[in-house]
């Protein structure tokens, strides 16, 4: 075993340009591999993130609006450590009117302190500020033309039910999506509570979690902590079956293809290593004159394999997730953040590795066994 | 003294399973007596390189028997075979081959470190030895590849003495040597010889060589055609 | 007495002086001893009397050379006794030579006087002589018998091509072998040959044989 060990770690060092090129042959594999992976499961992510990652992920509703809501407010953010942000907001439509014009509109009242976190209010305000204070508001960029007003410009509520209100504008956002941009009004929760006039109260308690995927067994441990299966309580799956199913037939695609990546890494890999039992086949006629065990000599390869397996995977790592990096620092969009968000997930960069590793060294087997048959007599007769 | 290798009727024939069957060597009985002298002459493709390959275990006759100290060869698994050839047999090859990736040193160490024992001081000393005795003093680390070809024959020829074998097959060890250099591994392939009883079975063009040994064997078209004793 | 007079030569020869050496065997040939006595006696013997210790074996060789020389000429010198003392014709004819790489040729030298004195006609052609030369040379001096005279072990490979390519040549031509080569019987077994002949005594029966 020393012994072949010593002369595979020879044989590698004395061809060492042919050495470095398989490494690299190996470490391109392991690294299209790993970047591949990490770009998969980054952009399966990253479709839930951009289509609920901005919104409620849980929603309970409370038809006739909840007073003295902050001891629910904390048992609902109590309730699981999935949940990452609770928000109360209270919602009421109406019409915003100028002089000349009217829109229908949804008046949301939110606590920005959490709110921000799930909707990010502060990345999406694409013009002035958020409003801080009672009867500030801040519109949807669609609004701004279809009134024809700006920042700083006053404009009136009014509603059949709540009777009007004056508003003043503090900025514009834009959610991409129109929608919104063209009927969401955003202000403290205060406004709303005052413009109903009964005093604190809240319509929904809307949350995000750490595992999206878990939203089931959260809604049940919510549904538990607050001791009320009358609840109207909705989770963003239940609302988006389409969604869902798209994104799990996205993700067996992902595993074919990273199946396919490393068959041909692997085959990549077998082929060099038969090229280099036969370009040592000579050095194997003479170990074998000499009277080397066939088991050694197999092992030769075998280690030879290994090795370049363990400097490939290694160095197709550092490739692959300096390309992640790369990724995710030069492809951003325009808030700054990556375009498809990809996060290390180190358990699976090991497993890239350990495949390189395993395939390598699997690869060696058939030379290795090739070897062991080898005839050293056609050898040494043929110079 | 008593007969150290003894072949019986050995026959070869390349190609036995193809159309086209070329048997080269017919019915060679022969014995070498215990450390003897020999050399077998013959013209190119006489079947010299064929018979000291069977000899050696590197190749199975197609027929025959060979007795290596009165053990018969053909009921060795290849796993005895490869360790008689490290520790009975010295091959000293018509293309020299040393492995290019090793230094001289190294290469003649091969042998022994394929014997799986421990490395000693003894031992290093006897290589270094090795190499002076073919007048490679100084040439110790350098590449094979790095050396000439005589350099290599004779790193070759350090190498197939390291492990003390009983018979050194030498398939033209000279080739590539000048007549001075010839001359001195003569001697001391003689000298080892005597020294340590090993059993010298030598192909060789060189008839200065050939008239020095004990023996002369010689083969013609897969045939002894002379066999004859000083 | 003949003793003293083996060793006297042998100072000479020793002292590598040719001039008494010839001198000395001339005196022997006059004074009326027979050529035979003379090569058997003093010729012979004196060509592997050599005193060499293995350190100075280089200058054995050109020991070696030096008196084989010497007893070249000798031998030349002997030649009107030879003429003198040769027995009755033969009508045979004798050609003697050396095979190729076989430089030894003082044996064969000696073969062919000895051939000559015993009544045969006998032709020395050379020592190192190619194979080829002694075919043709076979050819157009249609000799009875060719006689090859062989030293060195080795030049039994050479010679047993040699006889066997005589003889499908010329399968009614004898072949005579003597010399050191042949000492040993397994040797001499492999080679194409019709008569061997050790020494003297050995051609002198042949001869007689010849003669019936
Ligand atoms: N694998 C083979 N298949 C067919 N014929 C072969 C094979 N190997 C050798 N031969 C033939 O066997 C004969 C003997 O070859 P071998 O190598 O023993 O000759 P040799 O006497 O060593 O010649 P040289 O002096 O040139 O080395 C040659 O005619 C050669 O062509
Ligand atoms: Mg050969």
């Amino acid at each position: 075993m020393k012994l072949a060990f010593s002369i595979a770690k020879r044989f590698l060092m004395s061809a060492k340009r042919h050495t470095i090129v398989i490494v690299f042959c190996i470490a391109i594999g392991v690294s299209i591999q790993v970047f591949i992976g990490l770009l998969l499961t980054g952009l399966g992510n990253s479709l839930i993130d951009s289509t609920i990652g901005s919104s409620s992920q849980i929603t309970i509703t409370y038809e006739d609006n909840l007073a003295n809501y902050n001891s629910t407010v904390l048992a609902v953010s109590e309730a699981s450590d999935n949940i990452s942000v609770v928000t109360e907001t209270l919602t009421i439509s109406g019409a915003l009117t100028n002089d000349t014009l009217t829109e229908n509109i949804v008046f949301r009242g939110f606590n920005f302190d959490t709110a921000n976190q799930i909707y990010k209010f502060d990345y999406l305000i694409v013009e002035g500020q958020l409003p801080t204070s009672n009867n500030q508001v801040a519109l949807g960029i669609e609004l701004k033309e279809m009134l024809d007003i700006n920042v700083g410009d006053t404009i009136v509520y009014n509603s059949t039910v709540f009777g009007e209100e004056v508003l003043e504008i503090t900025g514009f956002f834009d959610f991409n999506v129109l929608a919104i941009n063209q009927s969401w009004v955003i202000t403290p929760l205060t406004t709303v509570q005052d413009i109903i006039g009964e005093g604190d109260q809240i319509g929904k308690i809307e949350m995000q979690l750490d595992e999206v995927d878990d939203d089931l067994e959260t809604k049940a441990a919510i549904v538990a902590a607050l001791d009320d299966d009358t609840l109207d309580i909705v989770t963003w799956s239940e609302q988006n079956g389409d969604l869902l199913s798209s994104i799990s037939s996205q993700q067996s695609s992902s595993i074919l293809i990273q199946v396919c990546v490393i068959i041909s890494v692997i085959l990549s890999i077998v082929s060099v290593l038969s090229i280099t039992v036969l370009q040592k086949s000579r050095q194997l006629s003479i170990l074998k004159a000499m009277g080397i065990q066939d088991k050694d000599a197999s092992f030769i390869f075998l280690f030879e394999g290994f090795l370049l397996g363990i400097f490939g995977a290694m160095l197709g790592v550092v490739f692959g997730v300096g390309l992640t990096y790369a990724f995710t620092t030069f492809a951003v969009g325009s808030d700054g953040s990556p375009i498809i968000p990809l996060t290390l997930d180190y358990g699976f960069i090991a497993l890239s590795a350990g495949i390189a590793l395993t395939a390598s060294t699997l690869a060696a087997l058939s030379p290795a066994i090739k070897s062991s048959k080898l005839s050293v007599i056609e050898v040494i007769r043929n110079g | 003294m008593a007969d150290i290798l003894t072949l019986k009727n050995i026959t070869k024939t390349y190609g036995e399973n193809t159309k086209n069957p070329t048997q080269v060597l017919f019915g060679i009985d022969l014995n070498f007596e215990e450390s003897s002298f020999n050399s077998i002459i013959g013209q190119s493709g006489s079947g010299k390189s064929t018979l000291l390959n069977i000899i050696g275990s590197l190749d199975r006759p197609s027929g025959g028997e060979i007795f290596l100290s009165g053990k018969d060869l053909s009921v060795f698994t290849n796993k005895e075979l490869a360790d008689i050839r490290n520790q009975y047999l010295g091959f000293i090859f018509q293309f020299h081959y040393l492995l290019p990736e090793f230094s001289a040193l190294e290469n003649v160490l091969m042998p022994y470190k394929i014997s799986k024992k421990e490395l000693t001081k003894e031992i290093e000393d006897r290589a270094y030895e090795l190499l002076e005795l073919v007048d490679l003093k100084g040439f110790e680390n350098k590449l094979a590849t790095n050396l000439s070809g005589g350099q290599q024959q004779r790193v070759a020829i350090a190498r197939s003495l390291i492990n003390n074998p009983k018979i050194v097959l030498a398939d033209e060890p000279t080739g590539n040597l000048d007549s001075d250099t010839t001359e001195k591994v003569y001697n001391l392939l003689r000298e080892i010889n005597k020294k340590f009883k090993t059993t010298f079975i030598i192909i060789t063009h060189d008839r200065h060589i050939a008239e020095k040994t004990d023996r002369v064997i010689e083969i013609t078209d897969g045939r002894i055609s002379l066999d004859i004793k000083k | 007495m003949k003793n003293n007079k083996y060793n006297e030569f042998l100072d000479l020869l020793e002292k590598e002086d040719k001039g008494k050496s010839l001198l000395f065997i001339l005196d022997l040939l006059n004074s009326g001893v027979d050529v035979v006595t003379v090569y058997e006696d003093y010729l012979i013997p004196s060509l592997f009397d050599f005193k060499c210790l293995a350190v100075e074996q280089e200058i054995c060789i050109w020991k070696e050379h030096t008196r084989t020389s010497i007893i070249r000429t000798v031998l030349e010198a002997s030649y009107p006794y030879i003429i003198e003392q040769r027995k009755k014709e033969i009508h045979k004819k004798v050609i003697v030579l050396c095979p190729q790489e076989e430089y030894h040729e003082i044996g064969a030298i000696i073969a062919s006087n000895y051939f000559y004195l015993l009544g045969f006609e006998s032709l020395y052609i050379g020592a190192n002589t190619p194979s080829d030369d002694i075919v043709s040379a076979i050819k157009i001096l249609e000799p009875d018998y060719v006689a090859l005279s062989v030293s060195n072990y080795y030049n039994l490979v050479v010679t047993r091509k040699l006889t066997k390519k005589i003889r499908e040549n010329y399968p009614n031509l004898s072949i005579i072998l003597g010399g050191q080569a042949f000492s040993k019987a397994e040797s001499l077994e492999q080679v194409t040959y019709n008569f061997y002949l050790k020494d003297y005594k050995d051609m002198v029966s042949f001869a007689n044989e010849v003669r019936k």
